[in-house]
């Protein structure tokens, strides 16, 4: 019996392997080789350390993706909850034992690597609510309590990490969450109250960012008013990507990123490196590559069989895209630069590892329904 | 249940379709936005990421040389050593220029201002100049050691080097470019303009044309490689007439004297020694001057700045006297074999005009009282002619008149005429003005080099010398002769002159050249900066020596040489010096045993 329910497993591990979508584990790997130029390009031609390191962390991630695929399903439905609290100890922890870097205390140092435990709280704070909602069905949507305790279960987490501080990843959560609570089925009259709420709250909100957030955001709306501070950014990258064109200056040939006129190069900036090198042409294929992946993300949620599928994978995916949709229009000039990287072609082991990770769970779910 | 879940199913679907919208209805206003900037604006863009890249740079030309007669250099362009440090690390800025003490010398208050400078600079991007002159030893201590001093540069410039502190005053000095004066030039890092002298008449040529080099910077401006240059045109050596070593004679032989000596050559006009003293360092000028050091040149009493020889200002005394006798001369009825008797005064109404000789000179002709340098003579005269022919007279002979007014800051000193005195006195001219002035006193004023061009004219018997501070190609130059004075005037005024030093009754006997034969001529001046009064005179006319310094009189010389066929003309002004004919015609006689030797 024990014997025969193991290699049922082992059957049923490897009936998943071969069923992953390698489609999309291939445009993944394309978006990894992409960055793995952009950034050899941003090193000035230098393999190491950086691109190597990006290796590395990809083939790690990749691992870890493998393996969140052929898990039990249960395994992340049944724990949500605890997913989301162990990712809130760690913010806490953080708050005591962080290494600071440039001002801002969000990265928890591991020894072999620094993890940014922020990254990963965005993705259990997706499977708390999407948990939360599956166990309420039998409520209306015009029910209060089925908003107050999603937003709880938001506000904790974007506190503490507005807090670090780290404006770019506590606007993403929040935007993610809330999301997810509209999808949810949340009375539309509930969202528009939630947003008279959000404009009445702007100016204390205001009065707690620090004051380079304040500055980043003043620069932004009014870029000429400070050409050589903080507008300097935003103005070499519009200039880097313009200058571009539509087919690059060639591949290390960009003279706004080899004579370090934008900032951030491997991480925030690396955009606008590959659209100074590879022009219209080069962005056009990097968007459309993330394109096969939202629509792969809205597919997944639509065939989704239940309320906590449906949730969990429309969140992921969300979060998937507001990484791009934020990186992108805060190197074009359109948000202020809050840091935010692109998802797996900016270098950086915490954001690639949870974007990982959300693929991992996304195409677990896809399996179960498939295999079944 | 089950309905109910399949609804919220469906409601979940819907709103997904909206999001589903929203995401590609996003996707697609990034690649617009994208296509506006790469492909519409791709041109705007294009500029300006060029305009980041290239830097033009003007490349400095070096300036011209200034030089002597004998190309001998007064001016010239010295490689000086500076180290900079740029630093990038706001926390280790100050350990590596701790570090870099050790191998230059600097004072304790020098470190502690340049540590508390970068202190406070709160850019990340910043680089100091440590020292500007760096000596060879540590320029060579330094480079020996550069790989552990980060952020340390050492960059050759050229500075203006001056060699001559007796020409300071001709060829003046440069400074920094002036932001408002000349806005263009100060923006390139390492100008220079002339601020006064030839430094600054000439800049123009002296500055050359700028070349312009092509650059590729990075973002924090450093330049990664060259793309282009096109050498600027180095400025053009400018020749004057003066001499090094006669300058610096001069300059010896005033000793501790203040005053001036201008020494022309009338063959050509060229101005052979201009010399002013005391003088400064145009050096100082060059390394940026510190605050003290220019109080200290501004306060002193004794103007070392002020071009005396063509600034200054003095009553030519007796010098005057020459003036007055051509004009005498230039009139028919004039007799200058005809007696005078002098008493030692002069008495015109109820004043009496004393000469300085307090027992007269008693019977002389015109020709003995100038070399004897009577006053009673001359007072006479003047009354005669009259002050409106005595001051066209000077005027002809240069006085009054403005020499070098585009090179120099001059003045035109003053001759006074009846016209002069109503338009700065509102009160008619009298007959003891003419008196007074007959002596070169009173209202007169001339500048040494006046008088050095005076001298000229009348050593080469009336030619319209000018003079000229750049070196001619001739040695002899054609001026025109002015008709209007008779030769035979020349003659005896030249005769007066000759006398003057060669006769033993002549003012400046004591001075004459012995063991020659060509002689010098000229003419003493003692010139009263203070009025003698009855009481004084009553009592005895104090000496020189128990007057404070600034009453005591100017000394002047006039001469030329040598005597026959006058090759030299000058001037020599001992400020506050006593008599012309013991402390200016010493000099005088120096100068032309020098002048023998001349070439």
């Amino acid at each position: 019996m024990n014997y025969k329910s193991n290699k049922l497993h082992n059957r049923k591990v490897y009936a998943k392997f071969i069923n992953i979508n390698w489609m999309v584990i291939s445009i993944i790997f394309l978006l990894f080789l992409l960055g793995c130029i952009v950034i050899y390009s941003a090193s000035g031609g230098n393999f190491y350390p950086l691109v190597e390191k990006h290796v590395y962390k990809f083939i790690f991630s990749l691992i870890i993706l493998f393996f969140l695929c052929c898990l039990n399903y249960e395994f992340f439905k049944s724990y949500s909850y605890y997913y989301y609290l162990l990712s809130i100890f760690f913010l806490v922890l953080l708050i005591f034992f962080g290494s600071e870097s440039s001002g801002s205390n969000r990265w928890l140092n591991l020894g072999f690597f620094s993890l940014q435990p922020s990254e990963f709280a965005k993705v259990t704070l997706i499977l708390a609510i999407s948990k939360y909602y599956s166990d309420v069905t039998h409520l209306k949507n015009n029910s209060i309590i089925k908003l107050i305790i999603p937003m709880f279960l938001i506000t904790v987490p974007f506190l503490i990490i507005l807090n670090q501080p780290d404006l770019g990843t506590s606007i993403l959560l929040l935007l993610n969450g809330i999301s997810l609570i509209i999808l949810s089925g949340v009375s539309v009259w509930f969202i528009l109250f939630g947003l008279v709420i959000f404009l009445i709250s702007v100016p204390v909100i205001w009065s707690l960012l620090f004051d380079y957030q304040k500055q980043r955001i003043l620069t932004f709306l009014n870029p000429e008013g400070d050409p050589l501070g903080s507008g300097y950014h935003i103005a070499q990258s519009k200039i880097a990507i313009g200058s571009g064109g539509f087919t690059g200056k060639g591949y290390m040939k960009g003279s706004q990123s080899q004579l370090e006129f934008i900032p951030e190069i491997h991480t925030d900036f690396v955009f606008s490196v590959f659209s100074e090198e590879f022009g219209y042409l080069g962005a056009l294929i990097i968007v459309i590559l993330y394109l096969f992946l939202f629509i792969y993300g809205l597919m997944s949620c639509y065939k989704a069989s239940n309320i906590y599928d449906k949730l969990t994978i429309f969140g992921l995916s969300m979060n998937f895209f507001l990484y791009f949709f934020i990186n992108i229009s805060m190197v074009i000039g359109l948000v202020p630069v809050v840091g935010v990287p692109l998802p797996i072609i900016s270098y950086g082991g915490s954001s690639m590892l949870a974007v990982m990770i959300s693929f991992g769970i996304i195409e677990n779910i896809n399996l179960n329904r498939r295999l079944n | 249940m089950n309905i109910k879940k399949r609804d919220k199913k469906q409601n979940i679907n819907r709103r997904l379709f909206l999001f589903g919208g929203a995401k590609i209805l996003s996707v697609i206003f990034i690649l617009e936005r994208l296509y506006n900037l790469q492909i519409r604006q791709l041109d705007k863009y294009k500029k300006l990421a060029e305009n980041n890249r290239i830097n033009l740079m003007l490349v400095l030309p070096s300036r011209g040389l200034i030089l002597d007669r004998n190309n001998k250099i007064l001016a010239e362009n010295k490689k000086q050593y500076q180290l900079i440090y740029r630093y990038r690390n706001l926390e280790e800025r100050l350990k590596y220029l701790k570090k870099l003490f050790q191998y230059i010398d600097l004072n304790e208050a020098e470190r502690n201002n340049l540590i508390k400078n970068l202190y406070f600079k709160k850019t990340i991007f910043t680089e100091i100049i440590v020292k500007s002159n760096l000596s060879w030893e540590e320029v060579a201590r330094v480079s020996a050691n550069i790989t552990e001093l980060r952020g340390v540069f050492i960059e050759m410039r050229l500075i203006r080097s001056y060699k001559s502190i007796p020409a300071s005053h001709v060829i003046g000095y440069v400074t920094k470019p002036d932001k408002l004066q000349n806005p263009k030039l100060a923006k390139v890092a390492g100008t220079v303009v002339g601020k006064t002298g030839i430094e600054k008449s000439f800049d123009k040529e002296l500055q050359g044309k700028f070349g312009i080099k092509k650059e590729e910077v990075n973002a924090h401006g450093r330049v990664v490689n060259e793309i282009s240059r096109v050498n600027g045109i180095a400025g053009n050596d400018i020749q004057l007439s003066i001499s090094r070593d006669l300058q610096n004679f001069c300059y010896e032989r005033l000793e501790e004297n203040t005053g001036s000596i201008v020494a022309m050559n009338v063959q050509n006009g060229e101005v052979l020694s201009f010399v002013s003293k005391p003088s400064f360092d145009s050096n100082d000028f060059s390394n940026d001057l510190s605050q003290n050091k220019w109080n200290k040149i501004i306060k002193n009493q004794l103007k070392p700045m002020f071009h005396r020889a063509s600034t200054g200002t003095y009553p030519p005394g007796s010098i005057f006297k020459l003036i007055v006798s051509l004009t005498a001369l230039n009139d028919k009825e004039f007799n200058p074999k005809k007696k005078y008797y002098c008493n030692g005064g002069y008495k015109f109404g109820n004043q009496i005009f004393h000469c300085w000789k307090k027992d007269g000179h008693g019977l002389i002709n015109c020709e003995e009282a100038i070399s004897m340098s009577c006053d009673c003579y001359f007072y006479d005269v003047s009354l005669t002619v009259g002050i409106e022919k005595i001051s066209e007279m000077a005027n002809i002979f240069g006085l009054g008149k403005e020499y070098f007014k585009e090179i120099f800051s001059i003045s035109n000193g003053i001759i006074p005429n009846k016209e002069w005195k109503k338009n700065h006195f509102n009160t008619s001219w009298t007959k003891s003005d003419t008196i007074v002035a007959a002596i070169g006193q009173g209202y007169t004023l001339t500048t040494p080099l006046q008088l050095a061009v005076m001298t000229s004219r009348i050593a080469t018997e009336g030619k319209m010398i000018m003079p000229s501070i750049l070196k001619s190609n001739l040695i002899k130059k054609k001026f025109p002769k002015n008709s209007v004075i008779d030769e035979k005037a020349y003659k005896l005024i030249k005769k007066g002159m000759f006398k003057t030093v060669n006769y033993a009754k002549g003012t400046a006997y004591g001075s004459r050249l012995i063991n020659t034969n060509e002689y010098m001529c000229g003419k003493t001046a003692t010139s009263q900066v203070r009025r003698i009064s009855m009481a004084e005179r009553e009592e005895g006319i104090k000496k020189n020596e128990e007057l404070p310094r600034e009453q005591r009189d100017h000394a002047l010389f006039v001469g030329y040489y040598p005597h026959n066929k006058p090759i030299y003309a000058f001037s020599v002004v001992v400020e506050h010096g006593g008599s012309g004919s013991k402390a200016a015609a010493p000099i005088a006689r120096d100068l032309c045993k020098k002048l023998a030797k001349f070439t």
